[in-house]
């Protein structure tokens, strides 16, 4: 007998309030199979072309409406907005599936993945009811401006300006925009923007940042592509020159961008971003890899190992889903995912070159997913920004 | 889908901080630990046992390591229960739930056993297993990288046999319990090493300030918590898989899906059990001898003594994640589930 007085695991009647289960219920099931069988109908049979690239965009964008016409490109939103209200666990099952039928990548990702969550959370009804439609159907595209060219990790040192314009234009007030953006994510094929600007000069660096949402066609608007790593168009530069957005413009309060932003970047570090479902995929399609190439043992060990991270990912994916739905918010947690998923995919890519030979030298999906994986330790806050945030917000050491 | 402790693992464990932590410098844990019951958490109530599930296993054994409980925990509390019970050797079971009797597993016939075992349990050369009593103390004493291990020599063919296990099923769970519960014990000694690490570091100050303020060794921790945080869930994982006879993680239970395949994509030729419950010891046997080598490195020099208690629970990760298949070991076996060449 245990001499702990805690009561003894129990079956039948008496369960524990709180149980584990690992199981999914015959509706999740359900809703899996529904994605299934859609994704197998639809999903194009020859890869798309670069989504990084003009022709490519276009290309992902038929895609990405003919998702949004079956209602599956933004399961987790409301019906209202093109979604399904479906349940965190649901948009587990439906990325899942997504990445094992090979779907293509989602080029709308910054906007659902990033912006829509701050727009729920800050967004006026108005906002909500305008822009989050749009989003879904991908008539609106969204790129990500906040890095400068001199404010990347230390993001909070941001310098392109907002200054108050009372009179506007036609009767509306609003701001004025100057400065530039950098590292925007296909900033050269979307159409709108959501950046930060620094409102109050006189504030302090965390303080006087607004969040301005904007059409990339506005007047004072000049965006220039560029080249990533991997030869793609897939970066742009944007200038601001008195660029003039109305009140209805600001995303949250005027001065709080910060606090805005930092909502986004939990989404973006966090599980929204890369669901586990992703990196299952590739440990799976490196395993095929190393079946068709042969492999050593320490390859053999390496393709194990992706798997075990791949596999760890989701785990953790699946007791953090059960924190948030239990109220229990994730936190500075979000870091620990971000490094986890993005050393995982790097190594998993590393890997792939060195089972692939003399051939890791010829462009291809392996090459391209290695060339991009690189840049995981780098955006949504660098590796090491991530680190300093777990040891002192998980752990509790001290800042100074 | 719930994927978080159940409350009676969040009683077992705080109940267990309690009784345990406090303990373990004195070296009185082993003994608590006997007194308290838990060594017959797995057996069934008919010989005194709790009849707890693999779950509170990972529960217990990771407040274990935690405390830096020495003693053959895994042997006794995981591997030998369903083997004493399939052997017919309920007498021997009850001792151990009792708290008066310690196993030891000693498969490879080494015949080096800690002393307080008065119970070894071997493989035979058809793959049954032996069940032997030995003279608990008795024997040659063996130097140990831990001093707390307290193993001996046993003369050759002590003991005579009194039990066989031949079932293959027993035996197969009794090694996926023995592995899973020693990936727990690391966690939590994991866990320990982190924590004792984080408290140093934040009160010890060189350059006037403390050590912990310096971004080279905040990033030592980091990653030791990383490493610790993406064990936990999949040792825990491995255990509800087992307790609950899950094939895979997601599946739905056979009852609720009658008549159907209930297939998810974690399917990856990979999803048993088996696959979990090895994943789960390479996970745990790195994060610990991660953690062990940070935290020597994070304390300075006063790590790298026995007057600071540190080293009991360094070492006690050295040997348990090399025990029970080390991290290669079992990257082989996902391999072979893997169908990789």
């Amino acid at each position: 007998m245990l001499a702990t007085g805690v009561r003894q695991s129990t079956a039948g009647p008496e369960r524990a309030a709180y149980d584990m289960d690992l199981t999914w219920s015959t509706a999740e099931e359900s809703f899996r199979a529904e994605a299934r069988e859609w994704l197998e109908r639809n999903v194009p049979r020859e890869p798309l072309p670069s989504g990084d690239t003009r022709e490519g965009f276009a290309a992902h964008l038929e895609w990405e409406r003919r998702l949004h016409a079956d209602r599956w490109s933004v399961v987790s939103w409301p019906a209202a907005y093109g979604g399904r209200d479906a349940t965190l666990w649901e948009w587990l099952i439906f990325e899942e599936e997504y990445y094992r039928a090979g779907a293509p990548q989602r080029v709308t990702q910054n906007g659902i993945f990033l912006l829509a969550p701050t727009i729920f959370s800050f967004g006026t009804q108005e906002q909500q009811d305008t822009l989050l439609p749009r989003m879904a159907a991908a008539q609106d595209t969204w790129c990500q401006g906040w890095s400068e060219p001199g404010a990347g990790s230390d993001l909070a040192g941001i310098r392109s300006r907002a200054v108050r314009d009372d009179v506007g234009v036609d009767g509306v007030a609003g701001w004025r925009l100057s400065g530039q953006k950098t590292w925007t994510t296909r900033g050269a094929f979307c159409t709108h923007l959501f950046g930060l600007f620094r409102s109050d000069p006189e504030a302090g660096r965390h303080h006087g940042l607004t969040y301005f949402l904007m059409p990339l066609a506005a007047d004072g608007v000049t965006v220039r592509g560029f080249e990533r790593l991997d030869g793609d168009e897939g970066f742009a530069e944007v200038f601001f020159d008195d660029v003039f957005v109305p009140d209805s413009a600001v995303l949250g309060g005027v001065g709080e961008g910060w606090a805005v932003a930092m909502s986004t970047t939990g989404s973006e570090r966090g599980l929204s971003l890369r669901s586990p479902g992703r990196f299952l995929a590739a440990a799976q399609r490196l395993a095929t890899l190393a079946r068709d190439r042969g492999a050593g043992e320490r390859d053999r060990l390496d393709v194990t190992d992706a798997w075990v991270k791949a596999r760890a990912y989701q785990n953790f994916t699946l007791a953090q889903v059960t924190d948030i739905v239990e109220s229990r918010s994730p936190g500075a947690r979000s870091s620990l995912n971000k490094v986890w998923w993005s050393e995982l995919d790097v190594d998993l890519h590393e890997t792939a070159m060195r089972l692939l030979g003399t051939e890791a030298a010829l462009d291809g999906p392996w090459t391209r997913g290695f060339q991009f994986s690189l840049s995981g330790p780098i955006y949504a806050g660098t590796n090491e920004i991530q680190r300093n945030i777990i040891a002192e917000r998980v752990l509790g050491l001290p800042r100074k | 889908m719930r994927f978080a402790p159940t409350d009676d693992q969040i009683d077992l464990a705080s109940a267990l901080r309690v009784a345990l932590v406090d303990s373990a410098v004195s070296g009185g844990s082993a003994r608590v630990f006997a007194q308290m019951g838990l060594a017959g958490l797995l057996l069934p109530e008919s010989v005194g046992g709790a009849e707890a599930d693999e779950s509170m296993l990972v529960t217990l054994l990771t407040e274990a390591g935690y405390a830096a409980v020495s003693g053959p925990l895994v042997d006794t509390v995981a591997f030998a229960p369903s083997l004493l019970l399939a052997a017919g050797l309920d007498e021997v079971a009850a001792g151990v739930a009792r708290g008066d009797l310690w196993c030891a597993a000693d498969l490879q016939r080494s015949n080096v056993v800690p002393a307080v075992a008065g119970v070894v349990l071997t493989s035979a050369v058809d793959g049954a297993i032996e069940i032997r009593p030995v003279e608990a103390g008795k024997g040659e004493p063996v130097a140990a990288v831990d001093p707390r291990a307290g193993l001996v020599r046993l003369g050759a063919g002590a003991g005579t046999v009194i039990g066989r296990c031949e079932d293959a099923a027993a035996i197969d769970r009794a090694r996926l319990r023995a592995s899973v519960g020693a990936a727990a014990q690391l966690v939590g000694l994991a866990r320990r090493m982190l924590d004792l690490t984080t408290g140093y570091v934040k009160e010890r100050h060189q350059f006037g300030v403390p050590v912990g303020s310096f971004q080279a060794v905040k990033h030592h921790l980091a990653d030791v918590a990383l490493a610790v945080e993406f064990a936990a869930p999949v040792v825990a994982s491995a255990a509800a898989m087992l307790a609950d006879n899950l094939s895979r993680v997601g599946n739905a239970r056979r009852s609720e899906v009658a008549g159907t395949d209930a297939k998810c994509p974690l399917e990856l030729g990979a999803g048993d059990v088996s696959a979990e419950v090895s994943a789960a010891k390479v996970l745990a046997s790195e994060a610990a001898l991660l953690a062990a080598r940070k935290a020597i490195q994070c304390h300075g020099a006063i790590g790298y003594t026995t007057e600071y208690h540190l080293h009991l629970w360094v070492k006690q990760a050295w040997a348990l994640a090399a025990a029970w298949g080390s991290a290669d070991d079992h990257r082989r076996i996902v391999a072979d589930h893997l169908g990789l060449p």
